[in-house]
């Protein structure tokens, strides 16, 4: 039964040739427009070391540390550029920190290291350097490698330079994404303006098999934008997923599960097809815009009351972890940004479980 | 026991009170119409029926006093709204909701075939729905509805807003799908219809049933009159005693003669009585009359509709 509604709905979607426009053109064309029109906001060297500098504070007599900590400091400086500048009074050097003198200041002691940042005001090159130095420090503490050896050079510094095109395919992608929710929308709305769900009920079938295999429509829908929009990111826009496209796939794969299931309730929850259509343009646009789709992360994080607000959009935990996974850095965000956006999904599920039996009821 | 026993249903929301104590039998084979004003519980009756719609108490049952349960994969619905895909093309619309009920394969494509083919749409089935006039797209509803050859089908006013060879041809389908042994629960507010196809009539309003049985049944128990004409040629010998003779007749309630131009008219008026007609000729020839015109008028069941329900427009009530 569940395959019959599946098929049909399939159908449904690519006879429609909006639908089709929309899967195939919408992302290329907020990649596209966004990447040209936008490049100045991009140009400020977003997540790079351009200038950066870290203080560190020698708090340990042990000379074994200390030479360990001179090399994996000569090993950042040449991977990546970064400073490095040594302070005797911490408490200053982390004021300094806190007002963006300089990425973070890094503690020597006798067992490892400490490491101190802004929590509210760490830009984007400090976290991607902090994260570098963690890894490297960790293969030291661990043993993987010798003071002298040569296996230092296993730890490899990918950091790709974010142009505009590299930051809008990903953004631009996750937006569209975002818009994908209202084709959902209209597929659940529809079966309740045609009356096709008590038919749907009277041979036997629920309202949950109909929900899913639209939700899965809207999955594969997702999953065809993602790809179409690697296709024409690598040929024409000629940018480099890095190797960590497939956890930028995994990330985007929850965003498209979220859209299709808040699309699905607010099919439910419309009672017309504008109400639907406002509400998903509406929460888009709203996410698109706090979650850095349009103006860049960067700066939206260092304005100060929006830095706070951003939190609230589940594309900002997106493109986070999409930008720490583009630079090969797997770490936190990534978690987050699933976390959240499956959180939010089972949200969505339990609101749409309560919908769908009022629908019932009225149907 | 009939093939929907209706008992006592009720059904409300919130303060009002859709369906207050309704009781049908629907027999099987029958074409049974239900008729009502707007808001007079037509459709919750049917929700209730269909098993869409939950009660508050009563009881419905099918077949051999069984729940709706898997019993209602026996009912064929034909819903007001049009109840189809308008992307997918006719053919795929049928396919779509006879496969619902477990069809696969040739069989699924011969019943498909076979319900386009009823409502006059196979020579158009790879067209998309969207593209199809009013009433084509009614048929094709009703081609949704029955592909499943269902025992019941419940048809809520199925001819709205169509044109009337639409309409003629959903009228011969309904009788059709009688004939081939399907029972029909129809609601319309076309009275002409009721009076064409039905063969037993409940007539509900306030959410209870008000008047139930055939045409005649309701007329009978209404105590409401039919109407026989005669005109007889020149001539006014004999019609004191066609009077008298007339009035003597049991099921007659009353007999107007009048004369003008000399010409005289008389009007019967009389409860059913299937011999009526032939003891008036008989009557005058007896009294040396000759009948230049005779016909009878029964009251129409939109007549016997506004009597029941009122004249009073029931907009948003």
């Amino acid at each position: 039964m569940f395959f019959v509604q599946m098929w049909k709905e399939i159908k449904v979607f690519f006879t429609s040739k909006g639908n089709l426009l929309f899967m195939f053109v919408m992302p290329l064309l907020l990649i596209t427009i966004f990447s040209f029109a936008l490049r100045d906001y991009i140009s400020a060297d977003y997540g790079t070391f351009d200038n950066g500098c870290i203080y560190y504070y020698l708090n340990t007599q042990n000379e074994s540390r200390s030479g360990e900590f001179n090399e994996i400091r000569e090993k950042m400086t040449g991977a990546i550029g970064i400073s490095f500048e040594q302070v005797y009074d911490y408490e200053e050097a982390c004021r300094r920190v806190e007002s963006s003198k300089a990425y973070g200041v890094i503690t020597i002691k006798d067992n490892g290291y400490d490491y101190f940042r802004s929590s509210f005001n760490e830009p984007e090159g400090g976290k991607l350097a902090r994260t570098l130095f963690s890894q490297i420090a960790d293969n030291y503490m661990s043993g993987t490698t010798s003071r002298s050896g040569p296996a230092i050079n296993k730890v490899r510094v990918e950091v790709n330079k974010l142009d505009s095109k590299n930051y809008y395919t990903f953004a631009g992608l996750a937006f569209s994404i975002m818009f994908m929710g209202l084709l959902v929308a209209f597929m659940v709305y529809d079966e309740k303006k045609f009356g096709t769900i008590e038919r749907i009920k009277l041979g036997g079938a629920g309202i949950l098999s109909m929900v899913i295999s639209k939700v899965l429509t809207g999955v594969i829908c997702g999953l065809i934008m993602i790809v179409t929009s690697f296709a024409y990111s690598r040929t024409v826009l000629k940018v480099d997923w890095g190797n960590k496209a497939g956890y930028i796939v995994i990330v985007l794969l929850c965003l498209v599960i979220f859209s299709a299931v808040f699309g699905c309730v607010v099919g439910l929850w419309g009672k017309n097809r504008t109400m639907c259509q406002s509400s998903v343009l509406m929460f888009s646009m709203l996410c698109g815009y706090l979650g850095g789709s349009i103006t860049p992360l960067y700066l939206l994080e260092n304005l100060p009351v929006l830095r706070f607000i951003v939190k609230i959009s589940p594309l900002y935990y997106t493109n986070r972890a999409i930008i720490s996974l583009y630079n090969g850095i797997i770490d936190e965000k990534t978690t987050y940004s699933i976390l959240v956006l499956l959180g939010l999904t089972l949200a969505f599920i339990i609101l749409g479980i309560h919908l769908g039996k009022k629908v019932t009821k009225k149907a | 026991m009939g093939i929907v026993n209706i008992k006592d249903l009720k059904k409300t929301f919130g303060d009002l009170t859709a369906v207050d104590g309704i009781s049908i039998t629907v027999e099987p084979g029958e074409i049974h119409g239900i008729l009502g004003p707007n808001g007079a519980g037509k459709s919750t009756t049917i929700g209730c029926i269909t098993g869409l719609l939950p009660y508050d108490s009563g009881s419905v049952t099918y077949e051999n006093a069984q729940p709706i349960g898997k019993w209602k994969r026996n009912i064929g619905y034909i819903p007001q709204d049009l109840a189809i895909y308008p992307d997918l093309s006719a053919e795929e619309n049928v396919r779509f909701f006879c496969s619902l009920y477990g069809f696969k394969g040739s069989e699924l494509k011969k019943k498909t075939e076979e319900a386009l083919d009823f409502v006059g749409l196979l020579e158009v089935k790879r067209k998309k729905a969207s593209e199809f006039s009013g009433g084509m797209k009614r048929r094709l509803n009703m081609a949704c509805g029955i592909v499943h050859s269902p025992k019941l089908i419940i048809m809520d006013e199925p001819t709205v807003g169509i044109d009337p060879q639409s309409r003629n041809r959903i009228l011969e389908n309904v009788k059709a799908l009688n004939k081939k042994g399907a029972t029909i629960l129809y609601t319309t507010h076309y009275m002409p219809e009721v009076e064409e196809i039905c063969n037993k009539i409940t007539v509900i309003d306030h959410g209870k049933v008000i008047a139930s049985g055939t045409k005649e049944d309701i007329l009978d128990k209404m105590g409401k009159d039919r109407e026989m004409d005669v005109t007889f040629t020149a001539g006014s010998d004999g019609l004191a005693g066609f009077e008298e003779a007339i009035q003597s007749i049991e099921s007659v309630h009353r007999c107007n003669i009048s004369t003008e131009d000399n010409i005289s008219t008389c009007k019967i008026f009389y409860s059913e009585d299937q011999t009526l007609m032939e003891n008036v000729i008989r009557v005058a020839a007896d009294n040396h009359l000759t009948i230049s015109n005779i016909g009878s008028l029964e009251p129409s069941l939109e007549e016997i509709f506004l009597t029941l329900t009122g004249k009073e427009l029931r907009d948003g009530k």
